[in-house]
């Protein structure tokens, strides 16, 4: 590395920044703060139980591979000097055939022609504050594509720093089993995104997200190349279907539900080189952290 | 690990820990707010944590996060894995590097800083930045091209 670089960046850090740090971790407490911990393993081994019963009934909703979710990657196209590489980036709001899906890839291609990587700081109307617009034709275009699939826009947020705080924007009752933290932020209709810990045997970093049939969003995420994944479709001991894609790196459950859609990122995978999750994940693992979650609460 | 060993390894880390938080945040009152929220959650989830030699890049990663999650209650946000948009470029001329830097956008900034200025491998700039490695390597091309750009002069590698 050059010094130029480091000299560049080399100077001290602001003294207000430094007593912060230094007077947050003065107030430390020794206690772990590990909340909230219901391992039950009698209870995990009763639902393992279960779901061997079930296996082999029949499965609640059709089989789709990541392959068949990928959409254009806007700042590929944006950033290539040459042919853009095959995008690895997936829609994260329903299967393929599903509205919300269609019009999520249809933005990403818009994006992508539009030019996504182009920074501007335009000042658009607030209601598009929750999306990728940059530009009053951007809005056009964005309202154009949810108009023609009868999507909604988000208007509002609110934070989330605990399980309760999510159960009570919710409305809903406990549907994460396990949880040691999680944090994030609600929308107005229920859809949300959160980074939680989950300990289960191990511990199962991930970021959740919950996207409610008839809003718009444009989350996405990057896989890799689906062809390195392992698929199958698992049905939950609450008798829920869910795709479990496992992957060299990261692992990805997908659950079609009766009100929204649910994607999960988990931050390891089979070659165990996560910053996150240090252990290789297994099928079996994935299959456990499936059950850490009771999709009926959800909806 | 001990309050005293963690208190100290986040201590070492003063430096990296400022550097990215400029990378995504304009505001000093945001950046230390940032910081504090990093270093809390980083001492809650801490028995998370099972390599030490990992230490540095995890709690990097939890600081991206949470500089993330000011920029999105302050303004939008866009992806699940990317940087938010759009920092105003300041006035056009100045030749020093950091200034350079902090005109780029966002999405190459952060990898610049991290690989260039905090030495992190390509490896675990993916992993913080949840990008696919070749994702990393052509955010820094792009990068290093833009501010050749900007700076008029070759840029160091």
């Amino acid at each position: 590395m050059n010094d130029l670089w480091k000299d560049a960046f080399g100077e001290e850090v602001p003294a207000s920044f430094e007593a912060r740090m230094r007077q947050i971790l003065a107030s430390l407490e020794e206690e772990p703060k590990i909340r909230r911990f219901r391992f039950r393993p009698a209870t995990l081994i009763a639902a393992v139980l279960v779901v061997a019963l079930l296996a082999g009934t029949a499965l609640a909703t059709d089989f789709f591979g990541l392959k068949s979710l990928i959409v254009t990657d806007p700042y590929a196209v944006a950033e290539a000097t040459a042919a853009p590489p095959p995008s690895d980036l997936i829609a994260l709001q329903g299967f393929p055939q599903s509205a919300e899906f269609r019009a999520n890839a249809e933005w990403m291609d818009y994006l992508a022609a539009y030019g996504a990587a182009v920074d501007t700081e335009a000042r658009v109307e607030p209601r598009y504050a929750f999306y990728s617009v940059s530009s009053d034709d951007a809005g056009q275009a964005l309202d154009e594509i949810t108009a023609r699939y009868g999507l909604k826009l988000h208007t509002s947020l609110a934070d989330f720093d605990s399980e309760d705080d999510l159960y009570s924007l919710l409305g809903t009752r406990p549907f994460i089993s396990n949880c040691a933290a999680i944090s994030g932020y609600v929308y107005e209709d229920g859809s949300f995104q959160g980074d939680g810990t989950s300990v289960a045997g191990r511990c199962y970093e991930y970021q959740f997200g919950r996207y409610v049939k008839g809003s718009f969003s444009e989350v996405t995420l990057h896989v890799g190349n689906p062809n390195d994944y392992e698929e199958w479709m698992y049905t939950t001991s609450g008798g829920v279907a869910v795709q479990l894609s496992l992957g060299p790196s990261r692992c990805v459950l997908m659950a079609d539900l009766p009100e929204s859609f649910v994607a999960v990122n988990l931050l390891g995978g089979t070659l165990g080189d996560s910053l996150f999750m240090p252990d290789p994940v297994t099928r079996s693992d994935l299959e456990t952290f499936a059950e850490l979650f009771d999709f009926s609460a959800i909806g | 690990m001990t309050k005293d060993d963690f208190a100290v390894q986040i201590m070492d880390m003063k430096k990296t820990l400022y550097h990215v938080a400029c990378g995504i945040l304009r505001s000093e009152a945001d950046r230390e707010d940032a910081v504090q929220e990093c270093i809390l959650k980083a001492w809650e989830k801490r028995e998370s944590l099972k390599s030490d030699a990992a230490f540095r890049s995890w709690v990097t990663r939890i600081l991206i996060n949470e500089c993330y999650d000011i920029c999105r209650r302050s303004s939008k946000i866009i992806v699940l894995d990317e940087l938010p948009d759009a920092v105003a470029p300041d006035e056009i001329g100045n030749r020093d590097l950091r200034d350079a830097i902090a005109r780029l956008e966002d999405i190459y900034r952060l990898p610049i800083i991290l690989f260039y200025v905090e030495g992190f491998s390509i490896r675990e700039i993916s992993q913080m930045l949840l990008i696919p490695e070749g994702t990393v390597k052509s955010r820094l091309h792009a990068g290093r091209g833009k501010l050749r750009m900007l700076l008029g002069e070759e840029v160091p590698v």
